[in-house]
């Protein structure tokens, strides 16, 4: 007996021994990992096996309930998957504490994993919702939002009120990283309205029982939102763009071909005291023609009757005062008018050059402006510097402008008219008033006459309250001429001296008074008999209008021609300034009554005792 | 008590606090005005209002258990204990939907007007740590789960009389 059993122990030992030196050994402890409901009705639990010990080992679980004593086995091993045990409804009880524990045995052995107590009423884990549908929804007026619809998942009883699910929607647009997550309660379906037109969104939902766990994501649906802009706004804004870009190609197209000419246009390039060829040796010289032609003024509307009156001036004496008498006081300021007939001393007639001592002097002053006397002209007629004087006063018949330009052209000469007077003669303005005045009276209605001369008159009468010389007062004179001239936009360039004024030779010669000047560019002269007659405004008696001569022009040689007055018999024309247009001053006719000036003093010669020119030898020649 | 067990009541105190507050707020509005003789309110806004209070009932209680189980009843075996221990235990009560489906309300019937008294109490105060923190622990324990059947029933009431059970 002791045999047997010690040869029954020998070999338990040897097996024992054996499983020993093959490595095996009994299975390793099992856990349980979880247990889960999907419903509250039924539940299944999963264990991790351990090490099996080298031998195939079976794994059991039994379990035990609350208020019971029998221990149960799994009644289902397959349904949840391997190591699994699934329990029905049958064998599922709520509101109870079950006891589980899982065995594993293999050859050698068993062991059992630690007890899990389980209420299936606290492992409520739902599956996801089913049939995620998402619409987009585009009332009217209104922004587009997104509408979602699901249902709660399958095994779960929600219609009797056993289980209550609330849910949970989340959305991203496809490419973002973070999820929207919303909850949106007991109800399964949700309204999303801040939307990014032109996605494609992707959305999940997922549900919680009310005293459970969340449930899985359902799997993604994804949609796609349409973009902002309709078709019609692309449209608009394409061609809106389309025709921005070709304005603005042609803008600059024609800043390139023509933005010198369109910033001279906006920006006009400020005139510099320049004179176009001007050659300051010239005026030392004396060439007055030369300069003239170098000042470009030839085509210089000097009218005839401005330079014939200019040239009717010849100066005899530089020790009385030549006056021009200006027919009309009407155009003259009061004042202007006072000094000229009160003052014997005054050459309210005549220009500041009447004294040939003085000549150089104010004529030197008179080219510190002659830029401005050039420029205008050279602005408005650089292109007709060869025009033809006759022409030119024809057609403006500024008589003003003629005067200026002697003043300045005659610099280096005697004046032909009027001198320069020196500076103890008394209101010189006058006689630039008064020469103004004639001019005036010979354009007639030119505008720019009597613009001149108001100017002028206040110029000068600027300048002589300053007690400027008579050069000065030339200047200024000149000055506000030019700058008459430059305003005007007419051509009447009547400031520049042209080549051909008639610039005659400094003779002493008799003046001729001139006591008005028709708008037909009749001059009434007036034989200068006495001192005060120049006074008389009005045309004198029908006795000394006889001795008046029309000058109609001044030829090259320093001619002048004088025409027979038309309306010599009608005085009254003379005191009247006629408004008509100024008469053509007739070349024609006056070529045949060319009288030539040179010759007159020959043939007639200066009357004794008068310093002027006695227009009756004129008029034997007409005759 | 010791200072420990004054450490737990002040916890449990603590954790009750805000739930009472959250309570008044949801009881605060009385589905009848004092005073009122002929107050009328429709069943369903009875039974919703009853779900919403027993729903937060349980809530709290689950939140107190896993707190407590959490802090004081860890490796001290309670679970154990716990089994089969609750004074509620005899009464009869659905186990599953179908028994829980087949509860009706029957106003009058003394049989459902079983009380079990709890006594419970000195088992709260006793002395020995280990003792009252079970006692604790199981009172706990039997609240979360009694609140979580008062629920559940109410819910299913509710589906089947207010809704004819289509929740």
């Amino acid at each position: 007996m002791k045999e047997s059993v010690a040869s029954t122990i020998f070999v338990l030992l040897l097996f024992l021994d054996t499983g020993l030196l093959n490595g095996q050994s009994p299975p390793g402890k099992p856990e349980i990992v979880k247990c889960r409901s999907p419903e509250k009705e039924t539940f299944s639990c999963w264990w991790k096996p351990g090490e099996n010990g080298g031998l195939p080992t079976k794994y059991t679980l039994t379990y035990h309930k609350e208020g019971e004593t029998l221990t149960h086995e799994c009644p289902d091993y397959i349904t949840s998957g391997p190591d699994s045990c699934y329990f029905n409804k049958k064998h599922t009880s709520i509101w109870t504490m079950y006891i589980i524990t899982v065995n594993a045995t293999n050859q050698i052995g068993s062991t059992s994993s630690d007890p899990r107590y389980v209420d299936v009423t606290y492992i409520v884990e739902p599956d996801p919702p089913v049939n995620l549908t998402l619409e987009l929804k585009q009332p009217e007026d209104k922004k587009p939002y997104l509408w979602m619809k699901w249902f709660p998942p399958t095994l779960v009883d929600v219609r009797s009120g056993w289980l209550t699910l609330q849910y949970e929607i989340r959305l991203k647009p496809e490419k973002a990283t973070e999820w929207e997550t919303h909850f949106a309660g007991q109800q399964t379906q949700f309204k999303v309205l801040s939307l990014y037109p032109g996605q494609k969104y992707l959305v999940q939902v997922r549900c919680k029982p009310d005293h459970g766990f969340w449930s899985e994501w359902s799997p993604e649906s994804s949609i796609q939102i349409p973009n902002d802009v309709t078709m019609k706004d692309t449209i608009v804004w394409i061609f809106v763009a389309v025709l921005s870009a070709v304005i603005c190609l042609i803008m600059v197209v024609a800043v390139a071909l023509k933005g010198h000419s369109m910033v001279t246009c906006i920006l006009p390039p400020v005139p510099g005291p320049k004179i176009k060829g001007f050659d300051t040796h010239l005026l030392e010289k004396g060439k007055s023609e030369e300069l003239l032609s170098a000042l470009g003024c030839q085509d210089f509307p000097p009218t005839s009757d401005c330079e014939d009156l200019l040239v009717e001036f010849v100066e005899v004496d530089d020790s009385e005062d030549q006056q021009l008498m200006p027919a009309h006081s009407k155009e003259h300021p009061g004042q202007e008018r006072k000094p000229t007939p009160l003052d014997p001393d005054s050459d309210s007639g005549r220009g500041s050059c009447d004294s040939p001592s003085l000549l150089s002097k104010k004529c030197d002053e008179a080219q510190a402006n002659p830029s401005t006397f050039n420029t205008p002209d050279g602005i408005e007629k650089p292109e007709n510097p060869q025009m033809n004087v006759t022409h030119t006063w024809d057609t403006k018949s500024t008589s003003l402008e003629g005067k200026i330009p002697s003043f300045s052209s005659s610099g280096s000469k005697s004046s032909t008219w009027p001198l320069p007077q020196p500076p103890s003669r008394s209101s010189p303005r006058s006689s630039y008033h008064d020469i103004a005045d004639v001019c005036k009276l010979a354009m007639g209605t030119a505008g720019t006459a009597a613009i001149l001369l108001d100017k002028t008159d206040t110029r000068a009468s600027r300048s002589s309250k300053n007690a400027e010389t008579g050069g000065e007062k030339m200047a200024a004179e000149q000055r506000a001429v030019e700058s008459r001239h430059s305003k005007t936009d007419q051509g009447a360039a009547w400031l520049l001296p042209q080549e051909k004024s008639p610039f005659i030779s400094v003779k002493p010669l008799d003046y001729v008074e001139i006591h008005k000047v028709n708008k037909d560019g009749a001059l009434s002269l007036l034989p200068k008999q006495k001192e005060n007659s120049k006074q008389t405004e009005k045309p004198g008696t029908p006795e000394t209008s006889k001795e008046y001569a029309k000058v109609s022009r001044v030829m090259e040689n320093n001619i002048l021609v004088l025409v027979q007055d038309p309306q010599a018999p009608n005085l009254a024309s003379f005191e009247e300034p006629a408004k008509e247009a100024p008469p053509s001053l007739q070349q024609n006719q006056a070529e045949e009554d060319l009288a030539s000036f040179t010759s007159a003093p020959s043939t007639c010669g200066p009357r004794a005792g008068l310093d002027y020119l006695d227009p009756t030898c004129f008029m034997h020649s007409f005759q | 008590m010791d200072s420990k067990g004054w450490s737990l009541k002040g916890s449990l105190l603590l954790l009750l606090l805000p739930d009472l507050l959250l309570c008044k707020s949801v009881a605060s509005l009385p589905i009848c005005p004092r005073g009122a003789a002929n107050c009328q309110v429709s069943l369903r806004d009875l039974f919703e209002r009853a779900v919403i209070l027993s729903h937060y009932i349980h809530n709290l209680s689950s939140e107190m258990f896993n707190e407590f189980d959490k802090r004081y009843a860890q490796g001290r075996g309670f679970i154990t204990k716990a089994i089969n221990s609750c004074h509620t235990s005899s009464l009869s009560t659905p186990e599953d939907k179908e028994q829980a489906q087949q509860i009706h309300v029957h106003p009058g019937v003394r049989e459902n007007e079983v009380y079990s008294v709890w006594s419970g109490l000195p088992s709260l105060q006793v002395a020995d740590e280990d003792t009252r923190l079970f006692a604790f622990y199981n009172l706990l324990h039997c609240l979360r789960r009694d609140s979580h059947k008062i629920d559940n029933y109410l819910k299913l009431l509710k589906c089947r009389i207010v809704y004819d059970s289509n929740c």
